[in-house]
């Protein structure tokens, strides 16, 4: 079963039931099922609530000039992932995300950003269940005057939570990008886990990228680590490259593609492994 | 028939000169052995003519018949026809090695290379390089084998038929029969339209791949140029007796040039 939920300044249309009130359009996803959410323009919060044990796909597509407010409370048992699309080079974006995980349940996101747009991304994931879990992927291009800040937090707030973080980004031209990637276990979650990584290259040694990672551990029975790394693309590989006959633009496309294409590893789902990949070729490789 | 000519090169890495004057005309259906003691600039030699952009050229010229390519981009050099097999060959991670090749063909050519056409050639020039055929689509030498990352130089090479080769001891890191391999994929290369320019320090290599010329270098410049005997006087007694004949200091960069 798939749904299309298209939502404008004015009007929502939608095959899936919802509430829609003064400051909040709420839906309810009772059952398993595909979902494509294209988002024209909202001043009021878009909330989600997926129900116990079901199974669904979320493509959240942006369109719009604004500040977006995003809610997914994702309840017992419930496997949720999202992918979050922009195509359009000329948006200026803020995304402010609130996502709730319950016991044992699933958020997984895996978002191929690679538009030209500029683009504030907050997430802000809470694990308030036992064995919650959530694995928060992005791969992103910053080019041209683009510039783009993630704020991705993930707090453990009960025991066996587990919460996974990978960021990859490439910078080129005047463009900038940061990653601020927190990790927070709060005391009492016992043997909770929070995995960080953060890499970023960069085309050109004045470009502004950022890699910060933040850990604030509060219990001692736990697992945790990060890595975060800036580094400019390596001249040898580039001369390698060249030295094939291909030319500068196309060689940091290959390296571009080459750095971003390993996080699809890290996806669990093949078919949104496979939407990425797709994206990634077509958006780096053109 | 095409001519790669070094014309009184002067070549300096980070403000260190390090050739001091090469000249060296090198035509097709030629084999040029360049051999020389350790550290004294055969790679560098190898690097500038490619355009490695940490190279610098501080004086003279390189022309690839009428055309001077020592303003030249890398990949453009690359296009005209010149192809380095590097010593030390670049793991690119991310990026097959048959999807690499595939692009640097389409680089070198108006419209894209037929993919099916592509991929028969690749099989078959993998087969007879005898290489493990997963190798074509693995990450670009990432997790190569020393033999098997020359092996997939001397593939780039098969695959792109450059008119002129530079091998920077293409044959380090082989096994016997991997030598005798890579040999015959370069022999048979050999033709009107083929010319190479050798780095090696083994006798080994030029029994099989004959030179027409061979030249040694020393500290940045060509000391002495000759036919296959060089090879073998320099298989017997190393570099000892240049430096009597020719009167000149040898410096020897590192132990290893003790055992060659
Ligand atoms: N990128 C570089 N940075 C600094 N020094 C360099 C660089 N490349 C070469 N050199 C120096 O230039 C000199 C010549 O090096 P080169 O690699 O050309 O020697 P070679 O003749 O190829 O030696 P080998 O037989 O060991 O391969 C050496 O002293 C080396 O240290
Ligand atoms: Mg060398």
């Amino acid at each position: 079963m798939k749904h299309f939920i298209e939502i404008t300044k004015e009007q929502v249309h939608s095959d899936l039931e919802y509430n829609n009130n003064d400051e909040i359009i709420e839906f309810f996803v009772t059952e398993s099922t595909d979902i494509d959410l294209l988002i024209a323009d909202s001043a009021k919060k878009i909330k989600f609530s997926f129900f116990n044990n079901i199974a669904s796909s979320l493509t959240t597509i942006i369109n719009c000039n604004s500040e977006l407010n995003l809610e997914y409370q994702i309840n017992d048992n419930a496997y949720v992932y999202e992918s979050v699309v922009i195509e359009n080079d000329d948006l200026n974006i803020q995304l402010n995300k609130q996502v709730v995980v319950t016991k044992e349940a699933t958020y997984e996101a895996s978002n191929g950003l690679f538009s030209d747009c500029h683009l504030t991304y907050n997430v802000n994931i809470d694990l308030n269940g036992l064995a919650a879990q959530a694995l928060h992927n992005i791969a992103t291009i910053s080019r041209n005057e683009s510039k783009k800040i993630y704020n991705v937090t993930i707090n453990n707030n009960y025991p066996l939570s587990y919460g996974e973080l990978n960021n990859f980004g490439v910078v080129k031209d005047q463009a900038s990008l940061i990653f601020n990637g927190t990790g927070y276990i709060k005391n009492g979650a016992k043997q909770a886990q929070a995995h960080q990584e953060s890499k970023i290259i960069t085309f050109d040694p004045l470009i502004i990228a950022e890699a910060n990672p933040y850990l604030i551990i509060d219990e001692a029975d736990v697992e945790a680590s990060h890595a975060a790394a800036v580094g400019q693309m390596d001249e040898e590989q580039l001369y390698y490259i060249q030295s094939r006959g291909i030319d500068f633009e196309n060689a940091t496309r290959l390296i571009t593609y080459g750095y971003l294409k390993p996080i699809l590893n890290k996806i669990s789902d093949e078919s949104l492994k496979e939407k990425l990949e797709k994206l990634i070729e077509t958006k780096v490789m053109l | 028939m095409s001519t790669l000519k070094i014309e009184n090169l002067h070549v300096s890495v980070e403000d260190k000169q390090i050739l001091k004057g090469i000249n060296l005309v090198v035509n097709t259906n030629e084999f040029h052995a360049i051999m020389g003691p350790n550290g004294n600039g055969k790679s560098t030699l190898l690097l500038a003519i490619m355009g490695h952009p940490k190279y610098q050229i501080d004086q003279g010229d390189i022309y690839l018949d009428d055309t001077k390519i020592t303003e030249l981009s890398v990949d453009e050099r690359a296009r005209l026809g010149i192809f380095l097999g590097m010593q030390y060959p670049t793991e690119v991670s991310g990026v097959t090695n048959s999807d690499f090749l595939r692009a640097a063909l389409n680089a070198q050519s108006d419209k894209p290379v037929s993919v099916f056409k592509f991929a028969k050639e690749l099989d078959n020039q993998v087969a007879k390089l005898e290489m493990k055929p997963d190798l074509a689509f693995r990450y670009l030498n990432e997790g190569f084998s020393g033999g098997e990352k020359k092996r997939n130089e001397i593939l780039h090479m098969k695959m792109l038929k450059p008119k002129f080769a530079l091998l920077d001891e293409i044959d380090s890191g082989l096994d016997v029969d991997a030598l005798k391999i890579v040999s015959d994929a370069i022999n048979e290369m050999k033709s009107e339209n083929f010319g190479c320019l050798i780095v090696s320090h083994y006798e080994r290599l030029f029994e099989m791949v004959t030179p027409t010329h061979v030249h040694i270098l020393v500290d940045g410049k060509i000391v002495k140029s000759g036919g296959y005997e060089l090879v073998q006087k320099i298989d017997q007694e190393g570099y000892d007796w240049i430096k009597s004949e020719l009167g000149i200091e040898i410096n020897n960069d590192d132990e290893l040039s003790g055992i060659l």
